[in-house]
């Protein structure tokens, strides 16, 4: 007994090390390909990548943006694994952000009298709950229509975009501002800074938290193995008694919730308004992200800081060797592309976890 | 009120149908390839990124060139060969095509927008190119309304067409056809019969991208005369839509996607005219009625059997 639990452990660390040195690797090859990018400009590529790590590294105040960037990444991208480990593929995390952004503002601009603590509370449930909302709706219509949730949460995306610029340029715009943007939030609201001269804030240490909630609630929890067992089989699901149709509109609205209530950290930490392009493409990046972690809430840490650290850094190595930051998109991109090469018959990880021929089975049920 | 009937008339709806023709092109094109690669067992969700790709490198080539046919062809060289790069990760790698397809959708994004920054720079005037003339067609444009609306185009205009009675003649009356709607249906079937599956996803998946990069080309050069960054706006997503709705039939296809390019057409046409109300609400019309029209679709919709599935060959 002793030897098979020794050699079980053997065995996973094997994959883990396995694993890392796949991602590594990866990661490498990618660095070495954006490298050629960077030399088609004329720029020494050994030049923007110290740039790019001087960015970060180099200060305090990079250490904050690589942390400020993380965040959303790290909220949206733990609620994109739970839609992937269910089986489900929510690309509508700039949508959720954008919802959850706005009622989050709405909630804290217009209640007042409430107790600091206690509206705070009321902030986040109502953001979690307009991610929430966003995402189930994708999640109901696949349940009973069988729309495509991939090109659905795409559309929603849009319509979240058009509905949050006509709020900011009419009933939400701030009267005496110049730009197409909502009052600003009060400042007993705000989110404090984590470092002083950064835009760190605490927003991350409530985003830490998070992570370990959803190791449990993937790992320890009656609906974590849900999502697990509709993702590997709905049809297992089905016969397991699992209401497969309430769990596929809580998966994509608990995955939503993320979303949202990174859409309300964004704006109570960082813009502390309602502005244009706030969402800023972190519903791609997070993707990214989701994957390079694994899936794992742990590994999705690890992955929003590195890609965190990729943004912040392209920023200051665009204004410093005036290679665009759009690189880092590419980088992300090729990533993520070797992983899914690099996968062996061994550890087929992701076909596995979302191939498709078993999600359409429940479909039919 | 009055004011605004008024303009309601006669030229208005020519004008109006022509513009729905025109702004239908470039995702019926992209519709048109995605047949061929879901008739074949592969969702190519990587569509987006394919369009995309097109618009940006028929758009470069046409400036750099001056001569927008050549601009075109390489511009829907272009996407066929991003198409065969997701081909190679999904038939070949036998990725998860939907986590390819959204991969190489970042991948074109970047690498659209990194060269379109380096080759121009930061600018607020954005290049352009002159766009394609209209040719008329001989007599046939003299009938009344009709000679307007379909026979006074240019010639991308016309090579759809062409392109949707061509597909479907291919898929469903030649050998080609019948081999490939096998390999999506029934792959292993197919191989028994002596297919090569993967050779015929390949296949495929190449007319997918090229169709999707003329499509993306005709916006950039054909449409606007210019590029920028993600032009595409989710058009290849609508793609997708399209395809479910037409029921991965060419001539459905066409009607699914003159009812997009309707949708677009009038957004424009409403603001112009001055409606009253906030143009957001036009620009969410053509994804709002993407998202109706998938539900309406939804249960109807029977994809080929394999689709999406990576096909392995048994080991012997």
């Amino acid at each position: 007994m002793i030897n098979i639990k020794k050699l079980m452990l053997k065995f996973k660390s094997e994959a883990l090390i396995n694993n890392l040195f796949n991602i590594t690797i990866a990661i490498v090859v990618a660095l070495i390909i954006s490298g050629i990018f960077i030399l088609f400009m004329g720029v020494n590529p050994f030049y923007a990548f110290e740039m790019l790590f001087y960015g970060v590294f180099g200060s305090v105040f990079g250490i904050g943006e690589m942390l400020a960037k993380a965040t959303p990444l790290l909220l949206v991208g733990l609620g994109v694994s739970i839609a992937f480990k269910g089986g489900m593929t929510n690309l509508g995390g700039d949508g959720q952000f954008l919802v959850g952004a706005i009622l989050a503002t709405i909630a804290g601009t217009n209640i007042v009298g409430l107790p600091t603590p206690i509206h705070m509370i009321l902030i986040v449930i109502v953001a979690a709950l307009g991610g929430a909302i966003w995402g189930g709706i994708a999640g109901f219509l696949k349940a009973k229509y069988n729309t495509n949730e991939v090109i659905m949460t795409i559309m929603m995306n849009y319509i979240a975009l058009y509905i949050f610029s006509y709020l900011i340029e009419s009933p939400l715009r701030d009267p005496s501002g110049v730009l197409p943007q909502s009052k600003s939030i009060p400042i007993p609201l705000q989110i404090p800074k984590l470092l002083t001269g950064t835009r760190a804030h605490i927003g991350i240490i409530f985003a830490l938290i998070l992570v370990i909630i959803v190791y449990l609630l993937v790992n320890k929890t009656m609906f974590g193995y849900k999502v697990k067992v509709i993702g590997i089989s709905p049809k297992a699901a089905v016969y397991a008694g699992i209401n497969t149709f309430r769990q596929t509109i809580l998966i994509m609205a608990v995955s939503g919730a993320f979303a949202g209530i990174a859409g309300m950290v964004q704006v109570y930490a960082i813009h502390f308004r309602l502005l244009d392009g706030i969402a800023g493409g972190f519903g791609f990046s997070a993707i990214v992200v989701a994957l390079l972690g694994r899936l794992n809430a742990y590994g999705i840490l690890i992955a929003s800081l590195f890609v965190g650290a990729l943004l912040a850094g392209a920023n200051s190595m665009q204004v410093s060797s005036g290679v665009p930051a759009s690189i880092v998109g590419i980088t992300q991109a090729v990533v993520i592309l070797l992983i899914l090469i690099n996968q062996n018959s061994k550890s087929k990880f992701l076909n596995k976890l979302f191939s498709k021929k078993e999600r359409e089975v429940v479909q039919d049920e | 009120m009055n004011n605004i009937f008024s303009q309601l008339d006669l030229a208005f709806w020519i004008t109006f149908i022509a513009a729905s023709v025109r702004t239908a092109v470039p995702i019926l094109l992209a519709a048109l390839g995605e047949i061929f690669a879901e008739r074949s067992g592969v969702v190519n969700i990587n569509l987006e990124g394919q369009m995309l790709f097109g618009a940006f490198v028929g758009f470069i080539v046409t400036y750099i060139t001056g001569n927008l046919l050549i601009g075109t062809i390489v511009g829907a060289t272009a996407g066929m060969l991003l198409a065969l790069l997701f081909g190679w990760v999904c038939i070949s790698k036998l990725a998860n095509q939907i986590v390819a397809g959204i991969t190489l959708n970042i991948l074109a994004l970047g690498i659209t927008s990194y060269f379109f920054r380096i080759i121009f720079g930061v600018t607020t005037k954005l290049p352009h190119v002159a766009t394609y003339q209209n040719i008329k067609i001989p007599l046939l444009n003299q009938i009344p309304i009709l000679g307007e609306i379909l026979f006074n185009n240019n010639i991308i205009v016309y090579l759809t067409i062409f392109i949707i009675v061509i597909s479907n003649i291919i898929i469903f009356r030649t050998t080609f056809g019948l081999k490939l709607r096998s390999v999506g249906e029934y792959p292993r079937a197919a191989e028994t019969m002596g297919v090569n599956v993967k050779k015929m996803r390949y296949i495929a998946v190449g007319i997918c991208g090229l169709l999707a990069g003329l499509g993306g080309a005709f916006i950039s050069v054909g449409i606007l005369g210019g590029f920028m960054e993600n032009i595409t706006q989710g058009r290849g997503f609508i793609a997708l839509a399209i395809v479910i709705f037409g029921k991965w039939n060419p001539y459905k296809a066409l009607g699914a996607a003159l009812i997009f390019g309707g949708a677009e057409a009038l957004q424009v046409r409403m603001q112009v005219i001055g409606i009253q109300i906030p143009y957001q609400f036009m620009l969410i019309i053509p994804y709002l009625l993407t998202a109706i029209v998938l539900i309406i679709t939804g249960r109807k919709a029977i994809a080929p059997a394999a689709s999406g599935i990576p096909y392995e060959r048994e080991k012997l």
